[in-house]
């Protein structure tokens, strides 16, 4: 189960407060709410493991999957449209200058220890930890315009004011993203200690938060046991507390292989279907009661990406190849790498069929503001060809590609081991490259492995990557703008190195300082129309994003917006 | 040498599981050499269209009831609801079945219209899968006997460096005494005491991990011939001892010769009989650690190809049900190890007499 | 035994040194990690200074129980340890004990049909059970339980895993249960290797006693077959098999390594695979100290088995 964290869901309306229970949205209808039972228990499977439990450092979906059960935000965000709706926050207020927002939090809430949650717990969090530059939190960087973050202040016990330096455009939701830690618990414990607060070892009482459950247990490795938050605010329409279930247990499995085989034997709740495992899921429906729901093309994308990076190590060791380097920072070798790959035999032989093709960085998914003009991308090798012709690249006779120095073209691709879909896709891609006369190793690494030198080392040629997505563009700005932690090919930078990248830079500026959508969305189609351009990533299409869960649980409505058990506190076992 | 050989034939002779044994191993062996000729395609011709084909329906009569040579039809595939994939031929036209054909034992001609039918334009792709195909459309069969290759050398390598440092090691150890033999016994004991398969994972650690596809083959034999030349030292050095005490080699000093050339020419060849079953009693352990590495994604990897790199194809068990062709690897990897099994404790029993039959 | 240990942990530490680039590079960078942490570990492992002295100083800290720090688990490698050689423990003498049940009585029943086909037939059966990659017949078994359908009172094949999620729920028994219900498989496979080498001792070490001076008085006497068999024959003839399961118990602990991963039972042979994966060095160490240990543990319990059972022999 990778959820995709509720931060990244909403589309950007600046709008003032309402609940949004029955809001038609952009992926279809939202159902009304069951009044449920209290009591039962949910099985639920984590990828590999939490790194840490720190709700504001973690950056993979495997921290997510348990950090999400404990922890929450001001806001939350409606599965089906991706609106923000109320969290802790019952209610804001923005003035007429688009800049100060009045969040009001709902009186008589708690963390889950008993503890009184106020406007200076709020600040603290803001102030701390999120805007504190030696802890690493990604909202930040999201949040943070020209370098300049928000003023936030209490006014009263129950109001919190944020003052923005410029207009943001999904400031509601970027909000929500935030869960509000305590301040009595951390105050001592801020600057860059916090970045290795609230790890996997830390005692189960001490993760004090606002979510639905807290952590009852965390078996290294193994599993974690959560309880329910009886300090948990939310109540259902006939006024019983919220949680409904006891329990939720997250079970860790190595890969998707031990999931699926936990999911059919009975001992997970719920399967985030892959394409490959849909002939063998299917067909179970009846026995093991569940069911299986097509939701259309996942939010996330899967890449190559190259490595551009023009910098070098302490030791003044430059971190690419400089042969290398030319290749990966032209234009034309990166299109013909695109038009080279066959991305239907990725559909049809990967993924069974379950697919559609990418035509750029979003997806389908995202509704409004896909760029549907775009042309799909497909494999044509003449246009490949004319691309290297272009770069002055030459097919020897040897059936060897050369670049215009004579060097013959070898490059390592790597992806993660864990995921047996990849390596297929790689092979797949490889042997498509070998048609251009390029000479591809593959080689599998180790998950945390690849990250570490995908964040930190720089130690890689192309890589092929997955990134969860989710609707508001904004909140991928860190893939775009040059400074970000995400801009994968070249993070990190000072100032931009191309002029293309510049023009990516702009186009995220303009589209969060507006909160016109039809400015933004012309931002964000020509910010989709120059990554198609310039293909610092070669996208290889959407599986099918399907879900499987067992029937005997009610309030369970999967979108791709929002995962499989969204509002997992509405979830309960019907008798 | 001569009694050794004839002494091989009496036990072929007497033993039949040995003697079918020997004759299975004579046809993997020459089939691996021949490999490239033998597989009716190269090791990474893909066929995409044909993705996981199951295995060719060979047919001999025609629409219209005539008799053919025997002759395949090509195939596609559409999806169902559930995501399987749904077979069809292509009755439009047939491939017939050609031996000597294109540089390999086995192929298909042209396409050959049906009774009544034209070939359609473009041609179907027909394609032989013996065995059935991979997910890119890669015949099993072929991938088989190429990876054999791979498989079934590493084996014999493996163990020949093995038996050479254990030689070298041994025989130092045996002739010199002294110190050197007690460093070099005691290296023996502490290698031998790190289990096989911690062992493979601690030299697998040391390597880089992204190899050259190329040097992979390379670098497993090296880890492999690690494993097992300790226990055999061991032993050839206390043969060696024994050997040197003994009165042969006093009459052969005394007669003025070296003692190198006395360990090159009588003591070591006294050994052979012991080392020939030693090694065929080898083989299979290092054609199964090859598998398992390759198995777990640690050994040969795509493009290259050898019987544990197919069977990890076979490791999702979502495929097996699917496309259970893919664990025929497994059925030869099954096959080569019985049979250096049968036929190295019939030579064990052969050379000594002692051993309870 | 501690020689043995210090060579082997001298032969591991050298074979790594091999390994290319810093150790700690994947580490370096991670924001995760503290740099307090990678400062603490490269000072307390020495990592700048020259191999023997790095040496030592790993060998004093494991000498006192600190086998290092686990990256991938964010853990001390001793509590990965420890988690995990138990599973692997069990999973030994599961298997130890079935491959005793089948081969004794196979050995025996064979012995007595000497040269006629039950003996050829478990002979050869053997063989193939021998000769049987243990990779191979797992994935077969778990193939064939993947699509077996669901048992009465058995329930499902578990597939991977020591224990259902429920575990904590079950009262003692059912959580005996339940481990052998996830044991059956992994625990078969390498029963099933392990068999035809006991099994020809069991029926080598029959025929012999058989062939004994006393065994033909006690028939003269006028015993039946049968009590000859069971009072007299049987546990002479027992002698080397209890030396063997010793044996046997250490050469599971390497080959189950294997099938431990196929079967994803969490033992000691998947920490090492994810282990060499993720580059995780104090890991791997670990791994083949504790293997080494395991296997050396084995020996002297056959050998003690061996001075136990046979009066003749001393332990020196």
């Amino acid at each position: 189960m990778s959820k995709t964290p509720l931060a990244l869901l909403a589309t950007a309306f600046l709008s003032s407060c309402h609940s949004t229970d029955r809001k038609t949205g952009v992926t279809g209808e939202a159902r009304s709410l069951e009044i449920g039972t209290p009591g039962g228990k949910l099985v639920l499977a984590s990828e590999g493991g939490p790194k840490t439990f720190n709700p504001i450092v973690e950056n993979e979906s495997s921290s997510s999957d348990f950090v999400g059960l404990i922890f929450s935000g001001l806001v939350d965000a409606d599965a089906h449209t991706g609106l923000p709706k109320p969290g802790l926050a019952e209610s804001w207020t923005v003035d007429s200058s688009g800049k100060v927002f009045d969040f009001h939090l709902r009186p008589g809430l708690k963390f889950n220890d008993g503890s009184p949650l106020t406007a200076d717990d709020v600040v603290f969090t803001w102030t701390k930890l999120v805007f504190d530059t030696a802890i690493q939190c990604a909202m930040r960087d999201i949040l943070a315009v020209d370098g300049k973050v928000p003023d936030v202040r209490a006014l009263d016990p129950l109001t919190v004011e944020f003052r923005l330096p410029t207009v943001f455009g999904p400031f509601v939701s970027a909000v929500g993203g935030v869960p509000i830690l305590s301040k009595a618990r951390l105050s001592g414990r801020t600057g860059r200690a916090f970045n290795s607060a609230y790890g996997i070892d830390t005692p189960p009482d001490s993760l004090v938060g606002t979510g639905p459950f807290k952590l009852s247990r965390y078996e290294g490795g193994s599993r974690g046991v959560f309880v329910r938050n009886p300090f948990y605010w939310k109540k259902d329409a006939k006024g019983q507390n919220l949680p409904y279930l006891d329990t939720v247990l997250v079970s860790v499995v190595q890969d998707q292989k031990s999931e699926v085989l936990k999911f059919k034997a009975g001992e997970i709740d719920e399967l985030d279907v892959v394409p490959q495992d849909f002939p063998v899921i299917k067909p179970l429906e009846q026995e093991g009661k569940f069911t299986v729901r097509k939701l259309g093309p996942t939010l996330a994308q899967l890449f190559l990406v190259f490595n551009q990076n023009m910098d070098k190590d302490p030791a003044g060791k430059p971190y690419v190849d400089p042969v290398k380097l030319a290749w990966f920072r032209d234009v034309h070798f990166r299109r013909a790498v695109s038009w080279a790959i066959d991305r239907k035999a990725v559909r049809d032989i990967v993924w069974n069929g379950l697919g559609s093709d990418a035509n750029g960085p979003f997806s389908p998914s995202s509704g409004y503001w896909w760029n549907s003009t775009l042309p799909p991308l497909v494999r044509n090798l003449d246009s490949a060809r004319a691309e290297l012709a272009a770069g002055g690249y030459v097919l020897g006779s040897d059936g060897v590609l050369r670049d215009p120095k004579g060097n013959p073209i070898k490059f390592t691709l790597l992806t993660n081991a864990e995921n047996q879909s990849r390596i297929e896709t790689a092979g797949l891609v490889r042997k498509d490259l070998t048609s251009l006369g390029i000479d591809v190793v593959f080689t599998q690494v180790e998950f945390n492995a690849l990250v570490s030198r995908l964040d930190a080392t720089f130690d890689w040629d192309v890589v092929m990557l997955g990134l969860t997505g989710g609707s508001e563009p904004h909140f991928g700005a860190n893939v775009w703008i040059s400074s970000g932690r995400t801009h994968e090919w070249y993070p990190r930078q000072r100032t931009p190195s191309t002029t293309w990248e510049r023009e990516l830079d702009s186009l995220v500026s303009a589209g969060v300082r507006s909160v016109d959508t039809t400015v933004r969305k012309r931002a964000y189609d020509r910010l989709q129309a120059v990554v198609r351009e310039e293909q610092p990533m070669v996208y290889l299409g959407h599986p099918e994003y399907m879900t499987a869960v067992r029937d005997r649980f009610g309030n369970v409505d999967p979108t791709p917006l929002g995962g499989a058990l969204h509002d997992i506190e509405e979830i309960y076992v019907k008798k | 040498m001569n009694p050794a050989f004839r002494r091989f034939r009496s036990v072929l002779a007497a033993n039949a599981p040995a003697r079918i044994s020997f004759w299975v191993l004579a046809a993997l062996y020459l089939a691996a050499i021949f490999a490239p000729w033998l597989a009716p395609y190269a090791g990474d011709d893909e066929s995409r269209a044909c993705s996981w084909a199951p295995p060719s329906a060979l047919h001999v009569r025609e629409t219209d009831g005539s008799w053919h040579v025997p002759f395949v039809r090509a195939v596609s595939y559409t999806f169902d609801d559930d995501a399987l994939r749904v077979w069809t031929e292509d009755s439009t036209c047939r491939f017939p079945l050609r031996f000597l054909h294109g540089g390999h034992l086995l192929g298909l001609g042209e396409a050959i219209a049906s009774p009544g039918q034209r070939v359609s334009d473009p041609v179907p792709a027909g394609r032989l899968y013996l065995l059935g195909a991979d997910a890119r459309g890669r015949d099993l069969l072929s991938r088989i006997l190429l990876g054999s290759r791979v498989s079934l050398t590493i084996g014999v390598v493996g163990v020949a460096i093995s038996t050479l440092i254990a030689l070298v090691v041994g025989g130092i150890a045996g002739f010199a005494g002294g110190w050197a033999d007690s460093v070099l016994m005691r290296l023996c004991e502490v290698v031998m005491l790190v289990p096989a398969f911690y062992l493979l994972m601690l030299l697998r650690a040391a390597l880089p991990l992204d190899w050259d596809s190329r040097v992979v083959y390379f670098y497993i034999i090296l880890i492999l011939s690690f494993l097992g030349w300790a226990g055999l030292a061991r032993i050839l050095r206390g043969m060696i001892q024994s050997l040197r005490q003994s009165d042969f080699l006093a009459a052969s000093r005394a007669l003025g010769l070296s003692p190198w050339r006395i360990l090159w020419r009588h003591a070591l060849p006294q050994t052979f009989g012991f080392l020939s079953v030693q090694a065929t009693l080898s083989i299979p352990g290092y054609i199964v650690a090859e598998s398992g590495l390759s198995l777990l994604g640690l050994g040969i990897q795509d493009p290259q190809t050898s019987w544990g790199n197919l069977l990890e194809e076979a490791m999702s068990i979502a495929e097996i049900r699917l496309h259970p062709w893919t664990l025929l690897p497994g059925v030869f990897l099954f096959a080569a190890v019985l049979s250096w099994n049968l036929l190295g404790d019939a030579l064990r029993d052969a050379f000594d007499p002692r051993s309870l039959s | 035994m501690i020689p043995m240990l210090l060579g082997v942990s001298l032969l591991s530490f050298l074979l790594l040194q091999l390994s290319p680039g810093d150790p700690l590079s994947a580490q370096r960078g991670n924001p995760q990690v503290p740099d307090a942490l990678i400062h603490r570990i490269e000072t307390e492992y020495g990592f700048d200074k020259p191999v023997p002295e790095q040496y030592l100083l790993w060998l004093s800290r494991t000498l006192r129980g600190d086998l290092g720090y686990s990256f991938k688990y964010k853990r001390p490698v001793a509590d990965v340890i420890r988690e995990r050689v138990g599973a692997t423990l069990l999973l030994a003498v599961f298997s130890s004990l079935l491959s005793w049940l089948l081969a004794v009585p196979l050995g025996v029943w064979a012995a007595l049909r000497r040269g006629q086909w039950p003996d050829r037939v478990v002979s050869l059966t053997a063989f193939v059970g021998m000769s049987l990659p243990s990779f191979f017949l797992a994935l077969l078994l778990l193939f064939a339980a993947s699509v077996a359908p669901p048992l009465p009172w058995f329930g499902r094949f578990p597939i991977g895993g020591l224990v259902s999620p429920e575990f904590d729920q079950f009262g003692p028994w059912a959580r005996i249960g339940d481990v052998l219900r996830h044991i059956l498989i992994p625990g078969l496979v390498l029963a099933v290797g392990g068999v035809a080498g006991l099994q020809r001792v069991s029926r080598g070490s029959m025929l012999e006693t058989l062939r004994q001076p006393y065994v033909l008085a006690a028939r003269a006497r006028g015993l039946s077959q049968r009590s000859v068999l069971w009072r007299h024959a049987f546990r002479n003839a027992a002698n080397p098999l209890i030396t063997l399961l010793g044996f046997e118990f250490s050469a599971l602990l390497s080959g189950a390594a294997f099938t431990e991963i196929i079967t994803s039972w969490p033992g000691l042979g998947l920490v090492a695979l994810e282990a060499v994966r993720a580059k995780d060095l104090f890991l791997v160490m670990a791994t083949v100290l504790m293997g080494s240990f395991l296997l050396l543990a084995g020996n002297l319990l056959s050998d003690i088995l061996h001075a136990w059972n046979d009066p003749r022999v001393k332990l020196s």
